[in-house]
């Protein structure tokens, strides 16, 4: 199975070169789940900002819109769902209310209907834990590619 | 501040004599012997009187002796003691020489050994209908002991299961990684190794708490076990902002490890509903004397206390005497079943301890479980 979609998806080892220097924010409490995510996105090219926790996430956020607009900041947002402090779906709460439409994809373990549902119609992808890196991989390419940051650019270099 | 403690408000319940009744399984043998024999011996007194015309030296001398024989003894010792006072009866009529005929005698002695049989029936009969009703209770206190059980580990499974889900991730993570070749296997191998390692602590602590293990009790160190116990509970405190807190001495008593391990956890939960905003709870081991027996009914002695204290919404007062009830809930339907604390209570007392609380609106509330350090 796997084999043959690989046929039609893009060789991992080789980037899809226009991805890079896209900035990603990864928010995620565990230290080896980060990392795996982190090293994830930066084998893909990104630049990478991390967050350990709600808090932290909603300082980078703020510090990050000051520079820009608040939708260009990040091209693409990678968080858990339960972390200590303000939890990802309040941190998303929040950056909708600002008017940010970066793609935003949940990462969770209590894939609980209601929370889903908040998560959903916030605009937001849900990814239940465990899911495989490639799904992940292959949901930040697609979502990197119509985020709001990286079609600007794409704008101006046409 | 209000205070109350279970058995002050079980006291109110005793007033009623049908409520004492009630309650006399529950009191300690001793007491359950006194509150027994005192009723019995009333009982006797009365009725032997006006069924007998006698005074009440005769019941006292012939009834007591037929009633302790066939209540503690056997139905037979009870109809031989009845054989002998018969026989004494008999005796000391024949000595009195107050009755001249012998029909009289048999007539009159005859009649009240029937009266005796008759007596030790009852009471044999009454015994094994008392039997049966305690043998009945303790089954449902064990069934609803049982089923409280299953609702807390339930409740933690929701918690380990996505407990689980984030090391499973990182394993599966990197497993994809090592197959993809680009990065060092080695390390890869040693965060597998250590999640894996993480998730065994994770599942190992879930099914100490599920293992049944009896009535046997053991002697453990109780910080230990507040912390195996916080460990289990930790994801479903953080999903609520709530934060839990071990302190205090590693006071060993002897103690059904799964039992009580059941009273801290529902202690817990109910501490973090209660936070609604998030916080900390306080859990601290300590060790106290109490010099002398309380109104509550309990000895002095030397204790452990676990004390639980949450910054909650507190208790109300009119709430207070009924938390210890069973099937009293102030969580909505579905939420809460309303046994944890009636089931706790009834689990620390067969420690031989009792448990208190204390609590203030819009400030918190703290549990005092009081657990005797030598055996019950």
């Amino acid at each position: 199975m796997s084999t043959t979609s690989r046929k039609f998806l893009p060789n991992d080892d080789t980037l899809p070169g226009f991805l890079c220097s896209c900035r990603a924010l990864v928010a995620e409490d565990d230290r080896n789940m980060r990392e795996l995510v982190v090293g994830l996105l930066e084998m893909d090219g990104f630049d990478v900002t991390q967050a350990k926790s709600g808090d932290e996430m909603i300082d980078v956020l703020q510090r990050e819109s000051l520079s820009q607009r608040p939708s260009e900041a990040f091209d693409i947002i990678v968080t858990d769902l339960r972390m200590p402090g303000a939890t990802g779906l309040e941190v998303l709460t929040r950056l909708r209310r600002t008017g940010c439409a970066t793609p935003v994809i949940m990462m969770t373990a209590f894939p609980e209907e209601s929370l889903r549902k908040e998560a959903e119609v916030l605009n937001s992808l849900v990814l239940a834990k465990p899911f495989s890196l490639q799904s992940l991989r292959y949901a930040v390419r697609f979502y990197t590619s119509v985020s709001p940051g990286f079609r600007s650019r794409q704008r101006t270099k046409s | 501040m209000t205070t109350m403690s279970f058995p002050a408000a079980a006291a109110r319940k005793s007033r009623t004599l049908v409520g004492l009744l009630g309650r006399i399984p529950e009191l300690p043998i001793s007491r359950r012997l006194a509150s027994v024999g005192a009723v019995a011996l009333a009982l006797l007194v009365t009725t032997g009187d006006m069924l007998t015309g006698a005074t009440a030296v005769f019941t006292i001398f012939y009834l007591v002796p037929i009633a302790v024989a066939s209540w503690f003894r056997t139905k037979r010792a009870g109809v031989l003691t009845a054989l002998l006072c018969t026989v004494g009866s008999v005796t000391t009529d024949l000595h009195a020489q107050s009755h001249s005929s012998v029909l009289f005698l048999i007539w009159d002695d005859g009649g009240e050994f029937l009266m005796f049989l008759g007596f030790v029936w009852l009471l044999a009969t009454l015994k094994i209908h008392l039997e049966h009703e305690q043998q009945l209770r303790k089954a449902s206190i064990d069934q609803l002991r049982h089923a409280e059980r299953l609702n807390t580990l339930g409740k933690l499974a929701s918690g380990v299961a996505h407990e689980l889900g984030t090391p499973l991730n990182v394993i599966s993570g990197r497993a994809e990684l090592i197959e993809g070749g680009g990065v060092n296997a080695k390390e890869s191998a040693r965060v597998i190794f250590q999640q894996a390692e993480r998730m065994t602590l994770i599942i190992r602590q879930l099914l100490d708490f599920a293992r049944t293990s009896g009535t046997d009790k053991a002697t453990l160190p109780l910080r230990q076990l507040c912390e195996e116990t916080v460990a289990l509970l930790s994801p479903l405190a953080r999903k609520a902002g709530v934060e839990l807190l071990v302190s205090g001495e590693n006071v060993e008593t002897p103690l059904n490890r799964a039992e009580i391990q059941q009273v801290l956890s529902n202690l817990i939960t109910n501490a973090v509903h209660a936070m609604k905003t998030g916080g900390e709870i306080q859990i601290i081991v300590s060790r106290e004397n109490i010099p002398s027996a309380g109104a509550d009914g309990h000895q002095p002695g030397n204790y452990a206390v676990i004390s639980v204290h949450d910054e909650g919404t507190g208790i109300p007062l009119a709430v207070l005497p009924k938390i210890f009830d069973p099937f009293f809930t102030t969580k909505d339907v579905g939420e809460g079943t309303g046994l944890g604390l009636s089931v706790s209570h009834g689990i620390v007392r067969d420690h031989g301890g009792w448990v208190r609380v204390k609590s203030e609106l819009g400030v918190g509330t703290t549990f005092f479980v009081h657990l005797p350090l030598q055996h019950a």
